[in-house]
């Protein structure tokens, strides 16, 4: 172990000489080539706007490419939390097992993180290759930021390397060990941030002005709405991806393990994965509700796209992984109960209890709000809401449903929390007591709020009473956490049986890891669709061939394939990574790509011992595999049974001023303007509307002038109200509006005119005249001519 | 003027299949060597089909996949610099499996199937960067060899082997991200991965980021061990012989000298290289490389470390000729690439034969040795005399062209740092050279033929023989190089 311990000085030694040579290279390349960004706009790959692959499609290579590297990415940034929670633990506790479980953990880091880093390098190269409008627009904005992730790149492997290394060499330190794990998890969380950065820029952009310099113009882009709420989003499913990948890889471990001593370790090691899959998972719904309200304030018609839109039935199938997920935590908590603890049988009927409300609560929330009907079993219904069912549909419903859905989960995890305890205080029976009435008040204000949300406005549900049913499931947590934590103080343990848990739990477990990377992948095609035919929300249009957002039943197939794909890569990296710990002195001296190395010198030392290896292979992962895809085809036949709706981006229409010929078709095509290739409606209402993000138009023309009107067209930033309506709190993002005669609207001057009549004609009188029209048309021609 | 073949394609694919049948046929060792040797011939003569297009002009190319129309991802192009590199290669992989054989039955070597196979692998992915087409092509068969070659370098298993195999590797990937890194900062400012005769970039490029990008390539070339990212090499000293000529002069360094040229020559062009002074910056990274590798060789008395210093120096002559941008210099460099391969797998070769013979790997242990073992140390005479340039063997054509190309372009302080590299390349080969002809046997040896097996002795003859042709048949090489010179100015 010495020269094991010299062998790692050494090459900490030198790693941390190069990868701070590397570091600083890069940041110096930064800053020298920082004044001048010639990698964007003016980039020469930018000549060409898209690429096309022959036969697959650039989109699905971008689209297969992203996801998993994504969800890689998440594996990747989710291990390090769970194993230094792990690490925390074996630290205060002293169990080797928690020691054993963070170090098996970070090992499979090294393999998985080179990866991910490739697959990372391969989605660079294909937007690069094929996206190149795109990649030159971000990198217009966001070059800054590409030095600051490849420094952040170089510290967290330099981090991860230490950490790994650690288990080894600072056992006498673990003060310091333990930082290193902090480090680590603070590098990895700002690795996700960054380019989270960019994603949710492309979806609520912010206005950049002309003036600003490159590092202004980087930090102003980043501070978008929807920035944070998909941090702390991906954050915490990090966290549930990370915890259900363990339980998936213990699972499998178990069912293939030939000691006793073995399935016990595995069978904890699952549990351990579970409960902190569902720790994240508790609190997840919240942080997607946070990011739903800040896309509805940004923009209610991207709100509405995603929610009550063309992607209304994507949520239904997220209700039913989502649901499953529930359904299949709670099912190995109920197992857990009766074969791991005593007398289990007690718990049949809360079991049963919890489980009809459970199923009550996921048929209600895979309600949809309008049916598939015929025309006769639409005329039969009264419309496409089911007379009876339709009350479900909707979000009041839902919102109750899975907060009910919560509070049942938790419910489980107290009660398998408790088994193995006997409680020691006196007031133990007064805080069970407590406990259960504090879930049934709960669970009473949730149902109430959620039947007087039929009753009230819109926005006083979304704000007011749906928060409130939030913040009541979250106070309920943290009550009923503090009694169960005073009540069992000093409790008498009883010991709990591990490695008795039958088959069909450890499917469970693999069952959630298969759901929740499937989740992730349906999650990535809710954003990416939520911005409709942009790149770039409102700013950089997609006039690629696949400006349209696919139907589920491609959507479907796709997320299916993405999440086989990431399953056989996360196998393919427990494999071998299971396979290099086998020899410690190769595992403790080798980086990255240590487990691939040693996977290829290996492979034909084994010569027939492996042939028959494989011969001889147990059922078991056989029966896992087959579970885990039969999934995924279920979902993908599913998503080919809803309804399919593509969305497909509106058509670039041209207005031909020759066809004016009076003041009225003036107006008329300064209205088609104003609701199509203008845009205006995207954010103007005409009358009042809740909805609308700027100056409601309705009578403006009786109160500004023509000149005036033209000026808020062409020069909006010379006069502007930031909180336009006088009242009530400032919109916390106040809408800017663009200029309308330069790109992405990019409206002609007869164009300009035409709407600008329309607006006059809303209360006032139309000066615009004919003779302007035509003069700017011909002006216009003129200049194209030229 | 292009032409479109097959062959290119056909010459990687061909070991590739070899190290297919190498696993299939693991149970008979003797077809299985059978067909490393048959696909070592295979290949070398594909190559050789394509020489005469080569001197006529041509470039013949081949596109096996494009991710878009216009984005080609493997594909393949034979130029004069590629095929010389391939050929040199090739030629010298024969050489080296027919001695590997005689060097691991000699030794009763275990895991011979995933030798064999990885040198298979190693050698398809060789041809892989030679022919190339663009960056993309040239990074995929440029990491490939690094994994190919990690289990050779690993061979032993001992924790030492592991130790070094680990430095060996680490060092490769971590600065192939530069690689990476650069191609795509190439792709962003030129809009291409293709490589072309004058280079990519057009005139109004930002400076200031083609510099950063070059450097980027420097540093991501890591093969090319030039200092600082040279301490690979030495590591992978640990592998067995035969492996290590692989390194030195087949596959490993050459490919990274390669990739050096070829981005000076064909991603810069010389036109970009002389206006950015990027040749003047190069050439004095080399000259302190050259100066360094050769007092470091001097401190060494294991034959391979020393061996291994000298290639570090040998390959800065080769990055040296290309940087200073004359027609002879370049010339120079790129005939140096043949003429180091054979005179450095000729010594590798040697210092194998001597360790199967007598199980020495000092310096200070080869004293008289060349009277038990005189084919072996007639031919490290040879190999040593050629690299320290003395006529009439190749290595003095190499480094006569380069002091003329030095002449020419005026440099005059870098002939101070080739007289002084002589004269340290004399230093440490003479005295061995010396002390295995003149001095006595240590006490208790006996002075009778003790050589190694057949099939390792005659690739060694054979190498050192090739060292002697190439100084008087330079032609073959030169025209090759004249080509090349021709080609980029």
């Amino acid at each position: 172990m010495k020269n094991h311990d010299a062998a790692h000085k050494r090459i900490l030694g030198r790693l941390n000489g190069w990868s701070l040579s590397l570091a600083v290279l890069v940041l110096v390349a930064g800053w020298l080539g920082f004044p001048v960004p010639g990698l964007a706009e003016d980039a020469p790959g930018a000549a060409v706007a898209y690429r096309e692959v022959p036969g697959i499609g650039s989109r699905n290579v971008v689209w297969l490419v992203a996801q998993v590297h994504l969800i890689l990415g998440g594996f990747v940034l989710g291990v390090p939390i769970f194993a230094w929670i792990c690490h925390i633990i074996a630290v205060r506790t002293k169990e080797p097992r928690y020691f054993r479980l963070a170090k098996e953990f970070t090992n499979l880091l090294t393999a998985a993180f080179e990866m991910t880093a490739m697959l990372g390098a391969t989605l660079l190269f294909v937007l690069m290759v094929l996206y190149p409008k795109v990649v030159s627009y971000m990198t217009g904005i966001f070059l800054p930021t590409y030095y600051i992730y490849i420094a952040l790149f170089i510290a967290s492997t330099t981090t991860l390397y230490l950490y790994w290394s650690g288990f080894e060499t600072m056992k006498e330190r673990q003060g310091w060990h333990l930082f290193l794990g902090f480090l680590l998890n603070v590098i990895a969380l700002f690795i996700m941030i960054v380019p989270n950065a960019w994603a949710s820029f492309q979806a609520s952009p912010v206005v950049l002005t002309e003036g600003m310099g490159p590092w202004e113009k980087a930090f102003t882009a980043m501070q978008n709405p929807t920035w944070w709420p998909l941090n702390v989003h991906r954050l915490i499913a990090n966290v549930v991806l990370g915890g259900f990948i363990c339980g998936a890889y213990a699972a499998i471990k178990y069912l293939g393990a030939q000691t006793q001593e073995e399935r016990e370790h595995y069978d904890w090691m699952g549990y351990v994965g579970n409960f902190i899959g569902i720790f994240g998972l508790l609190p997840l719904p919240f942080a997607g509700y946070w990011l739903m309200m800040e896309v509805y304030r940004y923009n209610q018609q991207m709100g509405i796209t995603l929610m009550g839109g063309f992607l209304s039935w994507l949520f239904i199938l997220q209700a039913v992984l989502i649901g499953a997920m529930f359904l299949q935590s709670n099912f190995y908590f109920w197992l857990g109960l009766a074969y791991r603890t005593e007398g289990g049988e007690k718990y049949k009927k809360p079991i049963i209890a919890m489980l009809v409300a459970l199923l009550i609560c996921f048929g209600v929330w895979l309600t949809p709000h309008s049916l598939v009907a015929s025309l006769q079993e639409a005329r039969a219904m009264g419309g496409t809401h089911h007379p009876v069912l339709g009350v479900f549909g909707v979000m009041s419903a839902k919102m109750t449903a899975v907060n009910l859905m919560l509070l049942i989960t938790f419910g489980s995890f107290l009660m398998y929390w408790r088994a193995d305890k006997v409680e020691t205080v006196r007031w133990a029976k007064a805080g069970r007591i407590a406990q259960l009435v504090l879930f049934a008040a709960a669970a009473l204000y949730i149902i109430w709020a959620g039947v007087y949300g039929y009753f009230v406005p819109a926005i006083f549900r979304v704000y007011v009473l749906s928060v409130s049913q939030v913040l009541v499931v979250l106070g309920a947590y943290i009550v009923a956490t503090i009694i169960a934590v005073l009540s069992m103080r000093n409790a008498k343990k009883i010991p709990l049986h591990w490695g008795r848990m039958p088959v069909r739990s450890q499917h469970m477990l693999i069952l959630n890891a298969v759901v929740v990377i499937l989740t992730m992948a349906l999650m990535g095609y809710a954003r990416s669709s939520s911005r409709v035919h942009w790149h770039v929300y409102g700013v950089l249009e997609d006039t690629s061939p696949y400006a349209y957002s696919p139907a589920l039943a491609h959507a479907g197939s796709f997320m299916s394939l993405s999440t086989f794909i990431v399953l056989v890569l996360v196998a393919f990296i427990f494999w071998v990574v299971s396979s290099a710990v086998r020899r410690p002195a190769f595992s403790l001296q080798y980086f990255f790509v240590a487990p691939f190395l040693w996977w290829l010198t290996s492979l034909f030392d084994k010569g027939a011992a492996s042939v028959s290896q494989v011969a001889q292979r147990p059922r078991y992962f056989g029966k896992a595999a087959a579970t885990a895809f039969g999934f995924l085809f279920a979902f993908a036949f599913l998503a080919f049974q809803v309804p399919q709706t593509a969305s497909l981006a509106p058509k670039h229409e041209t207005f031909d001023p020759s066809l004016v010929k009076t003041q009225t078709d003036l107006v008329e095509m300064g209205q088609k303007i104003f609701f199509s290739k203008g845009q205006c409606a995207l954010c103007h209402s005409i009358g009042p509307s809740e909805a609308a993000r700027c100056p409601d138009l309705k009578g403006i023309g009786a109160k500004l002038t023509k000149e005036f009107l033209y000026e808020s067209l062409t020069q909006p930033e010379a006069f502007t109200y930031l909180d336009y309506r006088h009242e009530g709190p400032p919109k916390q993002y106040p809408a800017r509006m663009p200029h309308i005669n330069r790109p992405p609207v990019g409206l002609s001057e007869p164009e300009l005119l035409a709407v600008i009549a329309f607006v006059q004609s809303l209360g006032g009188e139309v000066t615009v005249r004919l003779e302007e029209l035509k003069a700017a048309a011909m002006t216009a021609a003129a200049a194209r001519a030229s | 003027m292009e032409m479109e073949s097959i062959t290119p394609f056909l010459v990687v694919a061909v070991s590739l299949v070899g190290a297919l049948l190498i696993v299939v046929t693991r149970r008979w060792p003797d077809i299985r060597e059978g067909c490393s040797v048959v696909a070592g011939i295979a290949k070398f003569l594909l190559v050789l089909t394509l020489v005469p297009a080569v001197l006529d002009g041509k470039t013949i190319s081949y596109t096996l996949w494009s991710l878009a129309p216009g984005v080609p991802v493997l594909a393949f192009r034979v130029d004069a610099l590629g095929l010389l590199f391939a050929a040199t290669a090739s030629f010298l992989w024969i050489l080296t499996t027919v001695y590997s054989i005689g060097y691991m039955r000699s030794l009763q070597e275990h895991a011979q199937t995933r030798y064999y196979f990885c040198f298979a692998l190693t050698m398809s992915a060789t041809m892989g960067v030679a022919f190339a087409s663009n960056l993309v092509t040239l990074y995929l068969f440029y990491e490939l060899i690094s994994f190919a070659t990690y289990p050779l370098v690993a061979h032993k298993e001992t924790d030492e082997a592991f130790d070094k195999g680990n430095k060996y590797v680490f060092y490769l990937l971590m600065t192939s991200k530069g690689l990476l890194l650069a191609s795509f900062m190439t792709y962003a400012l030129s809009g291409t991965f293709d490589f072309k005769p004058n280079g990519v970039f057009s005139t109004d490029a930002n400076r200031t980021l083609l510099m950063i990008t070059y450097v980027l390539f420097l540093i991501g070339i890591g093969k090319a061990a030039i200092m600082p990212f040279h301490a690979w090499l030495p590591a992978a000293m640990v592998a067995p012989t035969p492996v290590s000529a692989l390194l030195h002069a087949v596959a490993v360094v050459n490919t990274g000298i390669f990739c050096v040229l070829r981005i000076m020559f064909h991603v810069f062009g010389v036109e970009l290289m002389k206006e950015l002074n990027l040749g003047f910056m190069t050439a004095v990274l080399a000259s302190v490389t050259i100066i360094m590798a050769s007092l470091y060789a001097l401190t060494k008395d294991n034959l391979k470390a020393l061996l291994a210093y000298s290639t570090i120096g040998q390959l800065s002559y080769m990055v040296l000729g290309g940087a200073l941008l004359t027609p002879a210099d370049m010339a120079s460099g790129i005939i140096h690439i043949a003429n180091h391969a054979l005179g450095k797998i000729t010594l590798f070769l040697c210092a194998g034969s001597i360790y199967v013979a007598s199980h020495k790997t000092k310096v200070s242990e080869l004293n008289g040795i060349a009277k038990r073992m005189p084919f072996t140390m007639a031919a490290f005479a040879i190999g040593a005399l050629s690299l320290i340039a003395i006529p009439p063997l190749g290595g003095f054509i190499s480094k006569w062209y380069l002091t003329l190309g030095v002449i020419e372009a005026e440099q005059y302080p870098i002939i101070g740092v080739l007289v002084a590299s002589t004269i340290l390349n004399a230093c440490y080969f003479i005295p061995i050279v010396y002390a295995a002809f003149f001095k006595d046997l240590p006490p208790g040896e006996k002075a009778e033929r003790q050589e190694s097996p057949v099939a390792m002795i005659v690739p060694l003859v054979l190498t050192a023989i090739g060292v002697v042709v190439s100084f008087f048949t330079p032609s073959v090489f030169l025209d090759l190089a004249k080509l090349i010179v021709g080609e980029v100015r």
